[in-house]
């Protein structure tokens, strides 16, 4: 007890301890190199754990680019491991299977990946797996008939999902032109339709080594991975046909100002309140990103204290600007029970008068500022999430030392700022309300936000029987 | 007043570093708090992660819900803390937080920059001894856990699959109702019994504190004591909790609900986590039904087409659990169909067909997801905590795929043949509610 030193002894408790002296937090140097035949080779090495990633990212080849045929990009990309001119859907499941990794492929908007996860010590065994489905696929009908099987139900399904319901009528209504107001998974129709003669098409066109990036990741050196890529990702045709999408925005002048998605017998309402955003590259997006943190990015948040803390209408409720490649969107979301669907409305709607009409306050503004430079190495803990940083500047077109920046980036916004970029991309009065609900029992109390629309789980106007 | 006599008993275990092996150094304090200490500088951050061994098992039948909502008043302030400032603190700082709570145990843990670690010390200590709620923020908590409930069970498509199996499988024993508890329940929760409630389980020597990250062993020894070296214990005594029963004949329900597809689920009861059958369960649960290559999958998805998804994987909890097996069907299978092929291919499992390579599969997948989950702070500290919590025996982190590699496969048989048996499975059938009655 003797050893205890005085100070030790006077614990007061009533005030919070200081901090203290912050460490340093630089972004994590990394190997940024483009071969000959185009392929962009990044190496994020980290030795923490035995386990290596293989990150695959081909740009320029998401849903954006299907067409008319919705769905193509992801059937595409999911059917790679559905069988190549070495091994069956079911050999190549029990080759990763049996390495205890994973290998995923699929798409978003923007780009369509494949990726490998493996210990170190099966590095071999999967990357040659990996190579083999990403330049040897066969896309043979019968194992296409039964992905398509699969997307049909899982589409069917997703009629059961509120959040899923409003979301699709949210895309459609707010991108109205662009192609990001499409369900990138496909509709009844359209997956019907896919022949694997579209597949090997949308393939050929569009998994070439020119756009393709690989991001080698964990418990491997810059050597090896040039070697990988040199021995096993080299079969890829460098350049494809270029493609022409119509980026033409036009905003839908008809739309309504209230949207309910009927699920007769829900208990809550899904609602998504918002309008069209930014694109990833736009030179406000930190600015933007901080403004929104502090309407509803975080649990301290405006609309997430109000709804959930204060009144008790939700689980949570939150904020976000989404943004792809080449537009975005910003909407308010949440779930609450059918007597506060107005209610939150109502809130929501004064929360987002409230940000772009007056200052945040200057606690508001530090401490953002702190939770946002502070989450900044959480967010850099392992290996993959520096990966999916360092992907997204090569992706988006960012500017190389945009994470170099990042924080003095975010210190050096005003409230004037935060203002500014309120004013500039929310938009109260051009807001569509979706709501994915019970139309009985909240159609008459949403009225008074303006004209509703109802609409059935199959996309169709919905009409009482 | 307060005696200051701070002690820690220094007795502790310093385990060797062997390449890929967590080290730890763990201790406890006079009042019984057990203490974790793992550093891990390669980021400049910190986490603390506190256990306390109170969960849904431990609620009184006509309560349940009560340890959850519980732990949604643990943020609504403390002798120090005011209602919102707990989480304004940890973002303020920088970090990230959450408390969750399960059937054994109920966890908060906090990650921060490394310079913010006194700050989590402080919160926690706090909460530890002061917790201080009023009637308006427990009302309003419990609002916010019924829309929870809504959320994530009541208004999605089999939502109440988990609640519906540990019920049937449980009736009138521990663990028949899972955490969200009842609408019912919830609504009668009062404030008076949190504070008993907060009295007999949240005190230092019902839990375990892991700090992990960044922090020098002494610093954190000093201020661990600093802060919660005077908290006092609780000797609580448990309640008894009920008996279990294995084999009580086959139960079945059906479940009408807004769905499009059939689904079937079903529960086979196991013993609890500590038992060495549990190691033989959850290979027998990968072989049977854990990715593409899995035999449910092959069987009812690949070859048969019966289902859009298939598989089966084990919910552990202290004293008994359930082997789950689950078939989500294509719009027009019969689930007469998914149960009858899961039931084939138990019996497969059972009669002995068991090859060796499907149990290398499973190890090298049970390895694989091992190392995977040590690749965070929070990661690492929540597996410390489970090994000391339920096994005493914190360095089993360390011995765990030691264990699993040392299971046989007459060990795999004999656990199949004792506890994938009809007479000791509850059935869970869904239907789309437009099949109600006609049809």
């Amino acid at each position: 007890m003797t050893n205890i030193k005085a100070q030790d002894d006077v614990l007061d408790r009533t005030k919070p301890p200081k901090a203290g002296p912050p460490k340093d937090v630089e972004f994590p140097v990394y190997i940024d190199t483009t071969l000959q035949n185009g392929i962009n080779v990044l190496v994020i090495e980290n030795n923490k754990i035995p386990a290596v990633s293989i990150r695959m990212v081909f740009k320029d080849a998401g849903s954006y680019y299907d067409g008319s045929k919705y769905g193509l990009a992801s059937l595409t990309a999911e059917m790679l491991t559905k069988g190549t001119s070495n091994r069956t859907a079911t050999k190549i499941a029990e080759d990763i299977d049996f390495l205890g990794g994973s290998l995923v492929s699929g798409s978003d908007w923007d780009g369509s990946y494949v990726s490998l996860s493996v210990l170190r010590k099966y590095l071999t065994n999967g990357t040659e797996i990996l190579s083999d489905v990403v330049q040897n696929p066969l896309f043979e009908d019968d194992e296409l008939a039964r992905l398509k099987e699969q997307r049909l139900s899982s589409i069917l399904q997703g009629k059961d999902d509120a959040e899923n319901l409003s979301d699709k009528r949210f895309n459609k209504i707010v991108y109205n032109t662009l192609p990001y107001a499409n369900p990138p998974e496909g509709t009844e129709n359209t997956v019907k339709n896919m022949t694997s003669q579209d597949l090997k098409e949308f393939y050929r066109e569009n998994y070439l080594s020119s756009n393709l990036i690989i991001a080698f990741v964990g418990d491997i050196t810059k050597e090896e991975a040039l070697k990988i890529t040199d021995e096993y990702f080299s079969k890829l045709p460098i350049n494809g046909k270029k493609k022409f999408v119509n980026n033409n925005y036009i905003q839908d002048e008809n739309r309504k100002k209230v949207y309910i998605v009927n699920k007769t017998g829900a208990v809550q309402s899904d609602i998504k309140i918002g309008h069209i955003g930014i694109a990833r590259n736009n030179p406000d997006y930190i600015a933007v990103t901080i403004m929104n943190t502090i309407l509803g990015g975080y649990f301290g948040s405006r609309i997430n204290y109000n709804l959930r803390e204060k009144h008790g209408f939700t689980y949570g409720a939150r904020s976000s600007f989404n943004p792809y490649l080449l537009s975005g969107d910003f909407s308010v979301d949440t779930d609450v029970r059918n007597d506060v669907t107005d209610s939150s409305i109502t809130l929501i709607e004064d929360e987002l008068k409230r940000i772009t009409t007056e200052e945040v306050t200057d606690e508001e503004l530090e401490t953002v500022k702190n939770y946002m430079t502070g989450i900044f190495p959480l967010q850099l803990e392992t290996a993959n999430a520096v990966a999916t940083r360092v992907i997204n500047l090569k992706l988006y077109n960012l500017p190389k030392d945009y994470y170099n920046k990042y924080i003095s980036t975010i210190n050096s916004l005003t409230k004037q700022d935060l203002l500014d970029a309120a004013v500039k991309y929310i938009h109260p009065k051009d807001m569509t309300i979706v709501v994915s609900g019970d139309a009985e029992a909240i159609k008459n109390k949403l009225r008074k936000f303006g004209e509703v629309i109802v609409y059935d789980a199959d996309g169709n106007i919905f009409n009482k029987k | 007043m307060l005696r200051i006599k701070i002690l820690i008993l220094f007795l502790m275990f310093y385990s060797t570093a062997i390449n890929s092996q967590i080290e730890f150094k763990e201790y406890d304090l006079e009042n019984g708090l057990h203490v974790i200490l793992h550093q891990d500088k390669t980021n400049p951050i910190v986490c603390l992660d506190i256990w306390y061994h109170v969960g849904a098992k431990d609620e009184d039948s006509a309560r349940t819900g009560f340890a959850h909502l519980f732990e949604h008043m643990m943020f609504q302030g403390s002798q120090n803390v005011g209602k919102a400032e707990h989480f304004a603190y940890i973002q303020k700082a920088g970090g990230t937080l959450n408390g969750t709570t399960n059937q054994d145990r109920t966890n908060y843990f906090e990650t921060v920059p490394s310079n913010q670690l006194e700050l989590l010390l402080w919160l926690e200590s706090d909460r530890m001894s002061t917790l201080k709620v009023n009637q308006e923020n427990f009302d309003n908590q419990r609002e916010v856990v019924k829309e929870e409930k809504l959320q994530r069970y009541d208004n999605v498509p089999y939502g109440t699959r988990l609640i519906k199996l540990m019920d049937l499988s449980f009736t009138g024993q521990t663990y028949q109702s899972t955490a969200i508890g009842s609408m019912d329940d919830l609504n009668n929760a009062d404030l008076s019994y949190a504070q008993k409630f907060y009295t007999k389980y949240y005190s230092p020597d019902n839990a375990v504190l892991v700090l992990a990250g960044d922090f020098e062993y002494d610093n954190a020894i000093k201020l661990i004591k600093k802060y919660f070296g005077s908290l006092k214990p609780a000797n609580t005594t448990k309640n008894k909790y009920r008996e279990i029963f294995f084999n009580q004949g086959e139960k079945t329900e059906t479940v009408y609900d807004n769905i499009q597809l059939p689904a079937v689920f079903i529960g086979y009861k196991v013993p609890g986590i500590t038992s060495n059958e549990m190691l033989s369960l959850e290979i027998l649960s990968m072989i049977l039904g854990d990715g593409k290559s899995s035999r449910l999958y092959k069987e009812l998805v690949y070859s048969s087409k019966a289902a859009k998804s298939a598989g089966s994987f084990l919910m552990d909890n202290e004293l008994a659990g359930l082997f789950i097996i689950y078939a989500m069907g294509m719009k027009n299978t019969p689930t007469e169909i998914l149960n009858e092929k899961i039931t084939e291919a138990v019996n497969n499992i059972t009669n002995g067909n068991i090859t060796d390579y499907e149990i290398e599969k499973a190890m090298n997948t049970i390895e694989n997801d091992h190392i995977k989950s040590m690749q965070t702070v929070l990661g690492k500290a929540n597996t410390l905590a489970h090994y000391y919590t339920f096994f005493k025996n914190t360095g089993k982190i360390n011995e765990i795929i030691d264990k699993y590699r040392d299971v046989t496969k007459q060990d795999l048989l004999d656990a199949a043949k004792k506890y994938l048996l009809k007479e000791n499975r509850v059935v869970l059938t869904y239907l789309p509610k437009i099949n109600n009655g006609n049809n």
